[in-house]
């Protein structure tokens, strides 16, 4: 019984540092892929059109500012979402 | 030789001449039942009424001055609850912040350049921060890149819960200071005439006081039916949260936009979150907007979140004192949130009304209203009502 809960507990960790090195595969990969399109297609200033509006802005929607407040305070995570990055607040 | 000679010929977009002001008012409410200054579990009934005005002020076709000012006025039933009599000035506060900021840019060399300072105030908080940044585009502005940092300076005003006032009890070791330190790189490109996204790194090193000084902690051998049917006031906190005097995050985000028609545009949004506490984290969020006439907006969104707990969570009377760090606050336990909410937008082709102000004009560009609901797995429901409005304040000639 000792040596299966040891067995166990080695497979779980295996299990859990190996989801995590897949998830900073999958990160990588996708980086990548990302930038080496990138660098293939060229687009023209006169073919931005279509990109010009408030609704493509590389942003968060400035009505959203509060809402994402919010989740900075009720939730552990923050950060690279042009809001709060955990300082100037008493919360994490 | 042509491309070259187009590519050098290139420059950034100089600055528009209209002043830009932006109002934004919200309405927040929530409840619950996890509160941590009861120790994890007590009220965490809420309500907030915020207010930010944002300005933007063109110097010339290279400078641009920023301003931003808020309030926030809050009432929290959690907060009410750290000296247990109730209704007093700890069950309300008020929250101010500014910030300034400036921003060059060198139209030839496709680079600019912004900084940034500003103050936080609340009644036990007291912040200052500072940033800066560099942006650098290139391929004729298709991609840039974004490098910033930025730093808080905080201070807390030290708030126990009552009962651990007293000189035998009241908690050692808490210094009153706490500094994040926040380095972000972007990756901004057009993809495709329709698509463009941004990948978003941005490290932070946190140091100081990163626990909240009156979030009770109860260890083990407390009747923790007895505590729940109680009016709490009788069990002595055995202490308060106790977090290391470091954090180290590390999120990453990407950004996707997708024009699908002249009409409809979706916007995604992803965040991977890790830090050396053990929070792990994972948030999707899309918004479709659908422009259903020339002036008329929805914008339907969604969102999804869950964490893993940080390694110093338990809840209420599951603590040792044998523990070097330890916290109730469910915050960082495992958890998923999801949020739904829709927005409208009427923004008409001329706006909805102009006049005249000295020698500039005053446009009412456009008003939105956005409503969202939010909840948590573990007994949190919150909702939010934003209203938002532009004005314009051209250069009459």
């Amino acid at each position: 019984m000792t040596t299966d809960s040891c067995f166990r507990q080695r497979v779980s960790s295996c299990s859990h540092m190996s989801r995590k090195s897949q998830t900073t595969g999958y990160c990588a990969l996708l980086v990548a892929v990302v930038l080496a399109m990138s660098s293939c297609i060229t687009v023209a200033p006169y073919q931005r059109a279509l990109l010009n509006g408030e609704d493509m802005e590389l942003a968060a929607a400035k009505a959203s500012t509060f809402e994402s407040n919010v989740e900075a305070y009720r939730e552990g995570a923050s950060g690279a979402n042009g809001g709060k990055i955990g300082g100037g607040c008493g919360c994490n | 030789m042509v491309l070259a000679q187009a590519e050098s010929e290139y420059r950034m977009p100089a600055n528009k001449t209209a002043v830009e002001i932006d109002f934004l008012a919200n309405y927040y409410a929530q409840d619950g039942s996890y509160g941590a200054p009861q120790g994890g579990r007590g009220t965490e009934e809420l309500d907030n009424r915020a207010g930010i005005v944002v300005v933007n002020v063109p110097i010339d076709s290279n400078s641009a001055l920023n301003a931003t000012l808020g309030i926030d006025a809050y009432s929290s039933a959690s907060t009410d609850r750290i000296d247990y009599q109730l209704s007093t000035a700890s069950s309300s506060d008020v929250r101010g912040y500014a910030n300034l900021g400036w921003t060059e840019s060198d139209l030839g060399g496709g680079r600019t350049y912004t900084v940034r300072g500003g103050f936080s105030k609340e009644y036990d908080y007291l912040s200052f921060n500072a940033s800066a940044s560099v942006t650098q585009e290139w391929a004729r502005g298709q991609h840039q890149i974004t490098a910033g940092v930025q730093a808080f300076f905080d201070e807390w005003d030290i708030i126990v819960p009552a009962e651990l006032r007293l000189p035998a009890r009241q908690p050692q070791g808490l210094s009153p200071q706490r500094r994040s330190y926040g380095f972000s790189l972007t990756y901004a490109g057009i993809l495709a005439p329709r698509v463009q996204l941004t990948l978003t790194a941005e490290p932070v090193a946190m140091s100081g006081l990163l626990s909240t000084p009156f979030h009770r902690i109860y260890f083990q051998g407390l009747d923790v039916a007895a505590y729940l049917q109680s009016d709490r006031r009788n069990f002595v906190a055995d202490d308060v949260e106790r977090l290391p005097d470091t954090r180290y995050k590390l999120p990453l985000s990407i950004r996707l936009n997708y024009k699908l028609s002249d009409a409809l545009a979706l916007r995604t949004y992803g965040r991977y979150y890790t830090d050396s506490w053990g929070v792990q984290g994972i948030s999707l969020e899309a918004e479709l907007a659908y422009q259903v006439s020339g002036a008329w907006t929805l914008i339907p969104f969604a969102r999804y979140y869950e964490q893993q707990s940080a390694r110093y969570y338990r809840g209420i009377g599951l603590h040792s004192p044998t523990q070097e760090f330890y916290t109730s606050d469910v915050d960082l336990a495992e958890l998923n949130t999801a949020k739904l909410g829709l927005g409208i937008r009427y923004a008409p082709l001329f706006g909805l009304g102009r006049t005249k102000v000295g020698q500039r004009g005053l446009e009412w560009k456009q008003v939105s209203l956005r409503g969202a609901y939010y909840t948590r797995n573990l007994d949190l429901t919150a909702y939010s009502i934003t209203i938002a409005t532009s004005f314009s304040m051209p250069k009459l000639r």
